[in-house]
């Protein structure tokens, strides 16, 4: 049953993320085209020009374009999430035969994957962006060209010397990190639905701002504990860096636990 | 005769107010029962109650002597008294998602019924008339081969003509040891074809029988004796 939530999931939000997806792309290309533009005019007498005034607008909309393209995304999960769960469309949800863990977790794991895709998307592309904007710059590509042997070298270099424990480390600080605010934006959305009578949006947006401080609150503590009481810089480093995902696992299954009990116990859908 | 559905104790309280106070009830199999009631006598949250939609204050309820939970789901067909399918669903989508999850759904079944009733399986949910939405939902609704069937309000939005497509279609397509618990103030429309009857008054159950025995009895429809009943009784 939970890989046919799954499916459900992914059908009702593929649609629209191919779309933010193809609008994404279509900055990434508008931006690239105007950033060779503008290289290529670059040391010219451009100024006044009308195309290089609107180049500059078209980057301008292109950067701000794939911003939106991340908040879209993240907001058309959110919203789907609100719509199965918390309107008419719950009814069906609520009293399909799974538990509830099925359901709000094929709905975590569903968004999770999907930004998770939409980062990949947004990665690849900015390199096309690079890719068109760069390929009109000869002179810089030879330059890139003949320098990559001492960039390569260094490269092996950093790599030779890299902290790899805490390069591991701060890759799970941000993967927890992630997954904890994920948790805390459908708790927060859940909060407004069960528990406000009007507004339930609104209530949303405040609880997540609520919770925002809050958990700032406990983060800043867990890092000045450390350095309060270690001289040791290594040592506090190590402690910080270990602690908070320690913390952000201990608040994410908090959330979830308690987004489940508000679900399984207070839900009144109206 | 067995228990479809047993409540005992059934509560549920809304900050101070009780929507339901205390029900006990047993609903036997193979019957259609009208549960019937004034505004804000407890109908749709028994029925949200039984359909795994609400939680109790206190008391239990069991559906074939599962407590509420998917075991249960999976036994009880609900007709909400609103649309619960995404607008922008095809009807095609929506039989393959009650296909997808509820082993009991008879497929052949519900084209039928979407064929009788000339419902485009391409047609995406918001394009059709308000009628005819609650008539899909009623189809897929019926189309299962439930234990015990909860419609809430299933006649409430269509024409006099749907209403008697929609009543032939709940008494020919339940199973003989199912029940249907059919919520409804059109009791005029529907009480030709139910066998019980419940009167819910305040979250308790204030009179219930068999439908003719009532009729016979008081010499009364059972619409008419609805109103007697509840002219009598305050805020009505």
């Amino acid at each position: 049953m939970f890989t046919k939530l799954l499916k459900y999931e992914w059908r009702a939000t593929r649609e629209l993320l191919g779309i933010l997806c193809l609008v994404c792309l279509g900055a990434s290309v508008l931006g690239g085209l105007t950033m060779r533009y503008l290289m290529l005019f670059d040391g010219g007498d451009t100024s006044g020009n009308f195309l290089t005034v609107i180049s500059i607008f078209g980057m301008m909309a292109a950067m701000f374009a794939v911003g939106m393209v991340a908040v879209a995304s993240l907001l058309l999960f959110l919203g789907r999430f609100y719509k199965s769960r918390f309107t008419d469309e719950g009814y069906l949800t609520f009293t399909l035969p799974v538990t509830t863990h099925q359901n709000l977790l094929s709905s975590l794991v569903n968004t999770a994957i999907g930004m998770l895709l939409m980062v990949l998307v947004m990665g690849a592309c900015l390199l096309l962006w690079l890719v068109i904007g760069l390929s009109g710059s000869q002179d810089l590509i030879r330059l890139v060209w003949q320098e990559m042997p001492q960039l390569w070298s260094a490269f092996l270099e950093i790599w030779g010397q890299m902290p790899w424990n805490y390069v591991a480390m701060l890759g799970l600080n941000m993967v927890t990190s992630a997954g904890c605010t994920l948790v805390m934006l459908m708790l927060s959305v859940t909060i407004g639905s069960v528990l406000a009578k009007k507004h339930k949006v609104l209530a949303a947006v405040g609880v997540f701002y609520g919770i925002r401080v809050l958990l700032s609150m406990v983060l800043g503590l867990s890092v000045l504990t450390p350095i309060l009481t270690s001289q040791d810089e290594q040592l506090i480093m190590l402690r910080i860096i270990r602690g908070t995902p320690l913390l952000t696992t201990l608040v994410a299954v908090a959330g979830y636990f308690l987004m489940y009990r508000l679900v399984d116990k207070r839900l009144n859908l109206n | 005769m067995s228990c479809v559905l047993q409540a005992e104790g059934l509560t549920k309280r809304y900050h101070h107010a009780a929507a339901l106070d205390g029900l006990d009830l047993q609903l036997p199999a193979g019957k259609i029962i009208g549960l019937l009631g004034p505004n804000g006598s407890g109908k749709t949250t028994f029925m949200k109650i039984a359909a795994g939609l609400l939680t109790p204050t206190t008391g239990q309820i069991t559906v074939c002597g599962q407590a509420i939970g998917p075991k249960s789901k999976a036994l009880v067909s609900y007709l909400p008294d609103r649309n619960c399918f995404s607008k922008r669903m095809k009807v095609a989508q929506m039989l393959d998602c009650y296909q997808d999850f509820f082993p009991d759904f008879d497929r052949a079944r519900a084209e039928d019924m979407l064929s009788a009733l000339a419902i485009d399986r391409d047609a995406r949910f918001q394009t059709l008339s308000k009628g005819t939405q609650e008539k899909v939902q009623l189809v897929l609704t019926m189309s299962r081969r439930a234990r015990l069937y909860l419609l809430d309000e299933p006649i409430g939005g269509v024409d006099p003509a749907a209403r008697d497509y929609i009543l032939h279609t709940i008494i020919n397509n339940y199973d003989p040891d199912a029940t249907v618990l059919i919520s409804t103030h059109l009791i005029s429309d529907v009480e030709r074809v139910l066998d019980e009857f419940l009167f819910l008054y305040q979250g308790k159950v204030i009179r219930q029988g068999e439908a003719d025995a009532a009729r016979e009895e008081s010499g009364k429809s059972l619409d008419e004796l609805f109103r007697e009943v509840f002219k009598c009784l305050p805020n009505c």
